[in-house]
């Protein structure tokens, strides 16, 4: 039953327990080994490039941060903007050119929602906004700084970098490149606290998803300056770079290039299992250590970062903030998958176009991201942005319906988050919040495990999506509410307050004219007595 | 020997009226106490009301009508923009019945969002005044807007603008408070 569901949507799946091991590495709860199913990697033969293309005439950045929540715009309307130049908060303009636009665009997003955006008319010129840096399109980049192999040259600008490194950071505009694009800068600037492991994030564990791969088997060498740069900064007690043990090609290229620079980072070959690259069994894995969902890996010495941001990390240290991204294009309708590296804000629709992937007909659904964790997109004309790791092409779903649950438990065994999603399938269904609450339906990441192994084809992940969205949304309502509630009070206040002032005003003011009214009996007195006494003179 | 019959018996008349009267003194009916607990229903009352502050209840806010309900043993089904879901949690944080919503107080719509056509207002100030919750800014003679974030669409703004320049609309999704479709 199993492998017949699995192989409907095309994945090898075998169930068998992780074992959990003394040693490093020590391995995770639940998760499934995967047909990884590398296509955008060709025919696996070392030759593996990185396809580059020209950005297109117009740019769409989005104006959100990784909350979600819009950010203000720091550009206006025709203005001039360079290559590197801040549009807003850790957003840097991808090109050079004008300001056409800030309107509401289509972003990627499972609701084909809208956001607000700068759009930017390319001058195709490429002016960096730092006179300073020679900035070289990706092609003549990459083989500058793989023949800048001198050691001392490279640590002179690690430790300029450090030395500046709040700046640098600041202009960088690093966002995580392995899908959830936490501000790296953020993560890093925190974590002045005392930090045991470093863990370079090198495992991209998802099948079809090839970015990190074929960057580390290309680029090997700027990554390893990235990851000297980072232990450096963070002053790390141990370096990690965790890899599975299915890339090799990758794995070879890391190693020599680790060696090359003397580093003292550690390459730790992790077994290949989903989801091995999610955070927390990373570091499962790595250190042994289970974090609770609702706790901060940097709190217990910990912090992740994906190896895509350390080769990012190394181009601003030289100068060029993150403004592109490698992207695979995969997925079984995908005429030509290939790895390509893409400026931020460039449409879907251009790129697969560019690659010559452009699709044949209106069946063919495209979507984000990998074949579990994706999403198809409303449509094609929509930016990319530091999140998109993959762009997958895939013929019409046919999904089994799915029966009642038979409780047989195979969900809670691949759950590498350590939940009872059986259970969590109930609470949801019946709506009661808190139960889900309690059984910590929030640790959920979202990886698909549970989909995969249930025998009644139940859509598991779609119903905690869609739970853990209504709760969120549901505890939003409520805040406005109480907001609501507080302004409402502050505006009683403020008009029983005038009111009162308004009562004393009105007071005083008769008592002012009650007091002025009043006439002085004495002084009367004294001037009749006065006149009076007059007369009496006159008639005498 | 009758006097002494007597005698004990209106002891032990004496001693049961002094026990009852220290009985009922104990046990006496605390004020503060009961202030203290329609304080707190009050509260819980109104944590649940949806805080649009429209008066569409019949009271001047959703506090009021929370204190109503608690001390005056008004209705539960008064609430309009709380819908269903407001009155199941009001029985059940009652233990009353659930009703029907009230049809004289208004019928339940979904969530909405006034607007305010900026080029038709004539910048009255009338609906800033009408607000009950201060989402809407501007000055006389100048245009006003609604602060969307803070609108709960209460419809108080709209009877007093002369102009008829405010509707009501489906507020439109963004990133931060989409939900993922529920699975069929």
């Amino acid at each position: 039953m199993l492998n017949k569901i699995t192989s409907a949507i095309g994945l090898n799946v075998s169930l068998g327990r992780s074992a959990h091991r003394k040693t490093a590495p020590f391995g995770f709860h639940g998760g499934l080994s995967l047909d990884t199913n590398k296509r955008a990697l060709g025919d696996n033969t070392e030759l593996c490039s990185i396809i580059s293309i020209n950005p297109p005439a117009l740019l769409t950045i989005p104006l959100i941060n990784y909350r979600k929540d819009s950010v203000a715009p720091k550009v206006q309307i025709h203005e001039k903007v360079k290559r590197g130049q801040a549009l807003a908060d850790n957003i840097v303009s991808p090109v050079s050119g004008v300001v056409e636009a800030i309107e509401h665009c289509e972003i990627i997003h499972p609701g084909g929602l809208r956001a607000p955006c700068v759009v930017i008319r390319n001058d195709r010129l490429d002016t960096p906004i730092n006179t300073d840096t020679e900035y070289r399109n990706n092609k003549q980049e990459q083989q500058a700084v793989s023949h800048d192999n001198d050691n001392a040259e490279a640590q002179a600008k690690i430790a300029h970098f450090i030395a500046h490194s709040t700046t640098m950071l600041d202009q960088a505009a690093l966002v995580g490149l392995g899908g959830a694009g936490f501000p790296t800068a953020q993560k890093l600037l925190s974590s002045n606290q005392d930090l045991q492991t470093l863990i370079i994030n090198a495992a991209e564990c998802e099948p079809e998803i090839a970015c990190d791969e074929a960057l580390m088997r290309s680029s090997s060498i700027q990554i390893a300056y990235g990851i000297s740069a980072l232990s450096q900064l963070t002053q790390c007690k141990r370096c990690v770079v965790a890899i599975e043990d299915t890339k090799t090609l990758a794995i070879e290229s890391m190693r020599t290039a680790l060696d090359t620079i003397d580093s003292t980072a550690e390459l730790m070959i992790i077994p290949t299992r989903y989801p091995a690259g999610a955070e927390s069994p990373l570091i499962q894995n790595v250190t042994g250590q289970f974090i609770p969902h609702n706790e901060k890996p940097i709190n217990h010495g910990v912090i992740c970062i994906n190896v895509a941001t350390t080769y990012a990390l190394w181009q601003a240290i030289n100068g060029q903030p993150m403004d592109s991204r490698v992207v695979s294009l995969g997925g079984a309708e995908m005429p030509n998958p290939c790895n390509v590296r893409v400026r931020f804000g460039t449409p879907v629709s251009y790129v697969l176009q560019q690659t010559g992937n452009a699709p044949a007909d209106d069946t063919i659904r495209i979507r984000a991201g990998g074949p579990l964790s994706g999403f198809d997109l409303h449509s094609t004309n929509v930016p990319i942005t530091a999140m998109t790791n993959c762009i997958l092409a895939e013929a019409a779903l046919c999904a089994p319906a799915a029966q009642p649950c038979i409780r047989c438990d195979d969900c809670a065994d691949v759950c590498p988050a350590m939940l009872q999603p059986q259970q969590l399938y109930w609470y949801t269904q019946a709506a009661e919040h808190d139960k889900c609450e309690e059984l910590q339906l929030d640790a959920c990441i979202e990886c698909g495990c549970c989909d995969l192994v249930c025998p009644a084809s139940i859509k598991l992940t779609e119903t905690f999506r869609f739970a853990k969205s209504n709760a969120n949304y549901i505890k939003a309502q409520q805040q406005l509410a109480d907001d609501a509630e507080l302004r409402f009070l502050d505006r009683k206040n403020r008009l029983e307050q005038k009111e009162q002032a308004r009562q004393l005003a009105i007071e005083q003011r008769k008592e002012k004219l009650r007091s002025q009214k009043k006439p002085d009996r004495e002084k009367i007195n004294a001037a009749l007595n006065r006149i009076r006494s007059k007369r009496h003179t006159q008639k005498d | 020997m009758s006097i002494g019959i007597i005698f004990s018996l209106l002891l032990v008349l004496a001693m049961l009226i002094l026990m009852g009267s220290l009985l009922s003194y104990l046990t006496r009916p605390a004020d503060n106490a009961q202030a203290d607990s329609d304080t707190l229903m009050i509260d819980a009352v109104n944590a649940v009301l949806p805080q649009t502050q429209c008066a569409q209840c019949g009271y001047p806010g959703c506090r009021p009508y929370a204190t109503a309900i608690i001390k005056e043993h008004e209705l539960i089904n008064r609430c309009p923009p709380g819908g269903e879901r407001t009155v199941s949690q009001l029985s059940e944080l009652l233990g009353t019945p659930t009703l029907p919503i009230d049809d004289s107080c208004g019928v339940e719509k979904p969530v909405q969002l006034a607007i305010i056509d900026e080029a038709a207002c004539i910048g009255c100030t009338l609906c800033i005044h009408a607000c009950p919750v201060d989402a809407i800014v501007g000055a006389a003679k100048l245009m006003h807007t609604v602060i969307a974030e803070q609108c709960t669409g209460c419809e108080l703004c709209l009877p007093p603008c002369p102009v008829d320049c405010i509707d009501l609309v489906a507020p439109a999704p963004t990133a931060a408070n989409w939900q993922w479709p529920q699975p069929t």
